[in-house]
């Protein structure tokens, strides 16, 4: 659909209303910055939007970061967090693209006998509550001696990330042009040359796509986080996160909001500077997408 | 051995979500007909436990607010994500306004339960506000409220998944074909008309593909409601997810929440089975 | 470039792994599972201060979410690979199911040296105690009662009440000066249940005793009557109930609330946002309201050994050690908080003195379980809910209660 630039009174009417929007959109976000500037008594007696008087923003941002740093005590603090979820978020998306990336390429190439039952059975991983997974894995953990250990957190992160993958990546593949493919055939190169030296290469952009999408998902993630790890060594950013709202805590709420702030910086700087390939990837769960 | 190497392709990926996926789904189905206290010896009940749930206000609550949850995730995210995209194409600072829009996307759910629960307070950034149209005795803590608290959550949830809405909808739009609008224009109908009688038809497969992602995605909500209310107050706010998590981790009867879980499931499955026929009806290579 | 990334990612996955990978948190100090990560500072000195005495220490490991703590570490007895060395959890019927399953080490030996030696009262171990034998030690010891702004008190000119009427009296001279006479929340959902049980205990102790046990209906005619007198107290709450919790006792140190009623290990709390323990913050008991109320809650949060402990030997070792007049004379000074051991230990301020002098740890007194632990878990779950229901529209205090009567019922 063409894009008329052109800026008529009915167009600044909008601009105006996008204006309010996007203004209402950001005051959630504005009003937790302003907060986690501000000391417990000048969080107190403000209001949320309004900095606090006679304090200096940075520096008081800068001691409630400080205090949310050491609030989470000895050694169990924020730098194994952050180091477990860089961990898991890279080495988690990373192996589920490969992983689905050759299922995809089966299942949109290689004329698979039950490719829609085996699709289906890979898709189901992104249909059911989260929940569902708990119990059952929690015990398999425990049983097999894996309870609290890294590779088991890595391990449920690829599995999750998996479908979604496959169902984008197929739609990727299905796009390619038959020739292509026919092409490698005739010239004698077996399967797993084409999906190398073809396929692959021709999939940088929907790679990177997935890797921003699942490397959010993980990095944001609660519920796994907290169920399977329990220890220092092995937990996640955001169960840290959730630990400082623990009930005998006495970090105030300034400072727990500059440690939202702060766990969030990774995923929003990639949302904001990757924007584009974050919607280009988007686009490609349609079929028939534009190229 | 060519007839066994396109599934070799498959295998690793088969080989993690068999595992970890769809193998737990089953023992959670098999936990739903079982007595079972995670520490005990499980014993089977038959129906029991489905008996005991669909005579449960509790679970009927649950189901009505996840229904209210579904309506609602329907008329806010996705038509404010339609308004958004039609009424940001071709504006100028697009991509600006975009990326503030989709920027929550980015936050978990732990943090925008964290920051919405603060403008919620009776104190809080929301009342302030409403003080300046309202007469000051109207105002609540409105987490609060039977059954605005969960109005405010879906408002909370909107905030997050409105962006993510609104970027389907501007690929939609742009692979909506010029020449109709044209002819439309030509005949001399307005902007509305054009709207309603060749832009939003078009958008049709799109619409279908964010219904129903909504659809799912709202029927599994977990982390905001029980960061902002642990499905409170009195399991008022409470959807068939967070009951789930409520009997198996804090009544600790896991035969409740296998069967909870079990129900949310077949309900999640029928949402989906259009989805996928949707999606898979793709033309394949060489067929 | 790509096939060098890829392969350095492969080298760290696969050689690296092991050792990072596979590691469990592992010491030669034994390993406390608990899920207060605030008070890891006291428990780290605590541990090291028994490895100087016998050589064996311990390290706590915090988890920090209630309901995940309470459903992993459940899991975690059921083997020796999993089973931490101890573990803090509730007492009574919280730790019931454990004790049914056999998942806890006996350590009845170590409370009959204690009360032998004459540093444990023989009354202190019921909440532990499961036919005739005890499955744990105390770590938290609580004595519960009403924590008040002394500023805000001194400005208005109140003293401390001695009756219910003057409780009450007070309640209303505060409100009137426009803030919270009593600090609550629902965001915990535990909360609803504080004022509940003290209206009855201090209505009737065999009347609370009653409904725990079940021997009395929640809508019988006394209980009803007993409980109009909390469904009264609404009016002083905060308007909203629901802020997190810790927010809510910071205003009672600022005097935007002036009293909440709470275990005595709110004081480490508050005095960390800066009270100061002499002079702001100050205790009472909350008072009967009729002679045949003389029950106190008397909270005990133990620590106890799991059958398949790995360690168990060496950590009885630590248990017995702890449960000295010394240990727990540096448990009180390191913890803050309070102990029956000894006559009574208490930390060194004047708002912990309060507490023994107010006699709470004499041996006549009438100890109540905390509802938390005192009914099946299921129950007290549901309770919890419905209470809050009452407290936000006290219309429905019949309904309610006649709805528990069912669900109690309804429970195996």
């Amino acid at each position: 659909m063409q894009k008329n630039t052109k800026l008529g009174p009915a167009k600044i009417a909008l601009l105006l209303l996008a204006i309010v929007l996007v203004a209402a959109w950001i005051f959630p976000l504005w009003n937790v910055a302003v907060s986690s500037t501000k000391s417990l008594p000048g969080y107190a007696n403000s209001k949320p939007w309004a900095f606090a008087r006679g304090e200096n923003p940075i520096v008081q941002f800068g001691k409630n970061v400080q205090r949310a740093i050491q609030g989470s005590q000895r050694g169990n603090g924020i730098r194994p967090a952050l180091f477990n979820s860089l961990l898991y978020s890279v080495t988690g998306s990373v192996i589920a693209i490969a992983c689905a990336a050759l299922a995809a390429f089966s299942l949109a190439c290689l004329r698979v006998r039950g490719r829609f039952f085996f699709f289906l059975l890979l898709f189901s991983g992104t249909v059911f509550p989260l929940q569902v997974y708990l119990i059952p894995l929690f015990t398999l953990f425990q049983k097999t001696n894996l309870y609290d250990t890294k590779i088991a957190l890595i391990l449920v992160y690829i599995a999750i990330c998996i479908p979604f993958c496959v169902f984008l990546l197929r739609n990727w593949f299905l796009d390619v042009p038959l020739e292509i493919y026919e092409a490698t055939k005739i010239d004698g190169a077996s399967d797993l040359q084409a999906f190398r030296l073809i396929f692959v290469p021709l999939s940088k952009a929907p790679f990177a796509a997935l890797f921003l999408f699942q490397f959010t998902w993980i990095w944001n993630d609660y519920i796994f986080g907290t169920t399977f790890a329990r220890s220092g060594t092995t937990r996640s950013i955001m169960a840290l996160l959730a630990a400082q709202q623990n009930m005998y805590s006495s970090m105030g709420t300034p400072a727990i909001l500059a440690s939202a702030i702060f766990v969030s910086i990774p995923t929003l700087f990639l949302v904001i500077f990757f924007r584009n390939t974050f919607f280009k990837g988007m686009a490609l769960q349609f079929s028939g997408s534009s190229k | 051995m060519d007839k066994v190497k396109p599934y070799l392709f498959l295998l690793p990926a088969l080989l993690f979500v068999g595992f970890f996926l769809v193998y737990p789904a089953f023992m959670t189905f098999s936990v739903s007909f079982t007595e079972w206290n995670g520490i005990n010896v499980s014993k089977m009940v038959g129906f029991d436990n489905f008996r005991f749930l669909f005579s449960d206000p509790a679970f009927w609550k649950s189901f009505y607010n996840t229904i209210f949850w579904v309506v609602g995730s329907l008329v806010f995210p996705v038509t404010l994500g339609l308004f958004a995209a039609l009424m940001l194409y071709s504006l100028p600072g697009e991509r600006l306004f975009k990326v503030i829009i989709f920027m929550p996307y980015a936050l978990s759910g732990v943090v925008i339960a964290i920051v919405w629960s603060y403008m919620y307070k009776f104190e809080g950034a929301i009342n302030t506000i409403l003080a300046g149209f309202i007469d000051k005795r109207h105002l609540q803590p409105w987490l609060q409220i039977v059954p605005i608290n969960t109005l405010a959550m879906i408002i909370t949830y909107g905030w997050r998944m409105t962006g993510t809405n609104m970027v389907l909808f501007s690929v939609g739009m742009l692979a909506i074909p010029d020449e109709p609008i044209e002819a439309a224009r030509i005949e001399g109908a307005s902007y509305f008309q054009i709207l309603r009688k060749v832009i939003i038809p078009m958008l049709a497969s799109t619409t279908a593909v964010v219904v129903v992602m909504a659809i799912i995605n709202s029927l599994n909500i977990f982390d905001i409601i029980w960061i902002m209310t642990q499905g409170g107050p009195y399991r008022s706010s409470a959807t068939l997810g967070v009951n789930m998590y409520f009997e198996s981790f804090l009544n600790f009867n896991f035969g409740h929440g296998a069967a909870n879980a079990t129900v949310l499931s077949v309900i999640v499955m029928a949402a989906s089975v259009f989805y996928i026929r949707v999606i898979f009806k793709k033309r394949e290579i060489g067929s | 470039m790509r096939r060098v990334l890829f392969l350095a990612l492969v080298v760290l996955i696969v050689g690296g792994a092991p050792s990072v990978l596979f590691a469990q948190a592992g010491s030669e100090d034994l390993v406390f599972i608990n899920d207060n990560p605030p008070f890891e500072a006291a428990n780290a000195s605590m541990g090291a201060w028994i490895k100087d005495r016998i050589g064996i220490g311990f390290v706590p490991e915090s988890y920090p979410d209630l309901s995940t703590y309470q459903t992993t570490l459940r899991q975690s007895l059921l083997s020796s690979n999993t089973a931490p060395d101890f573990f803090k959890w509730w007492s009574n019927f919280r730790i019931k199911p454990l004790v049914d399953e056999g998942l806890l080490e006996d350590v009845s030996d170590i409370w009959a040296e204690g009360v032998k030696s004459g540093v444990w009262p023989k009354t202190v171990s019921g909440e532990v105690t499961f036919k005739g034998k005890q499955y744990a030690i105390p770590y938290h010891y609580s004595h519960w009662g009403v924590i008040y702004n002394k500023k805000v008190f001194q400005e208005l000119g109140i003293t401390i009440p001695k009756t219910w009427d003057q409780f009450i009296a007070a309640c209303e001279k505060i409100k009137a000066s426009d803030r919270a006479p009593i600090c609550m929340t629902l965001e915990g959902r535990w909360q609803s249940t504080l004022w509940w049980s003290e209206v009855i205990m201090k209505t009737d102790a065999d009347l609370y005793l009653g409904l725990v046990s079940g021997k009395i209906k929640f809508s019988d005619p006394a209980a009803l009557k007993a409980m109009e007198k909390w469904v009264a107290l609404s009016k002083y709450y905060p308007k909203d109930m629901t802020l997190p919790w810790m927010e809510t006792y910071p205003n009672v140190v600022s005097g935007k609330y002036a009293m909440t009623l709470l275990g005595d290990w709110l004081f480490t709390s508050m005095a960390a946002i800066g009270a100061d323990l002499d002079t702001d913050i100050g205790w009472f008991p909350v008072p009967s309201i009729t002679p045949k109320g003389n029950g106190f809650v008397l909270e005990i949060s133990p620590i106890a050994i799991p059958k398949n402990s790995p360690n168990k030997e060496r950590t009885k070792k630590l248990f017995r050690e702890w449960m000295t007049l010394d240990g727990q004379k540096q448990w009180v000074k390191t913890f803050s908080e309070s102990s029956p051991a000894g006559g009574g230990l208490v930390p060194d301020k004047a708002v912990y003195q309060s507490i023994k002098n107010a006699g709470l740890f004499g041996t006549k007194v009438r100890y109540m379980p905390r509802w938390y632990e005192a009914v099946p878990v299921p129950l007290c779950e549901y309770t919890m809910d419905k209470f809050a229901e009452v407290m936000l529209d006290s219309s429905k205090l019949k309904q309610v209660m006649k709805d528990i009567d069912d669900y109690r019922a309804k429970m195996k």
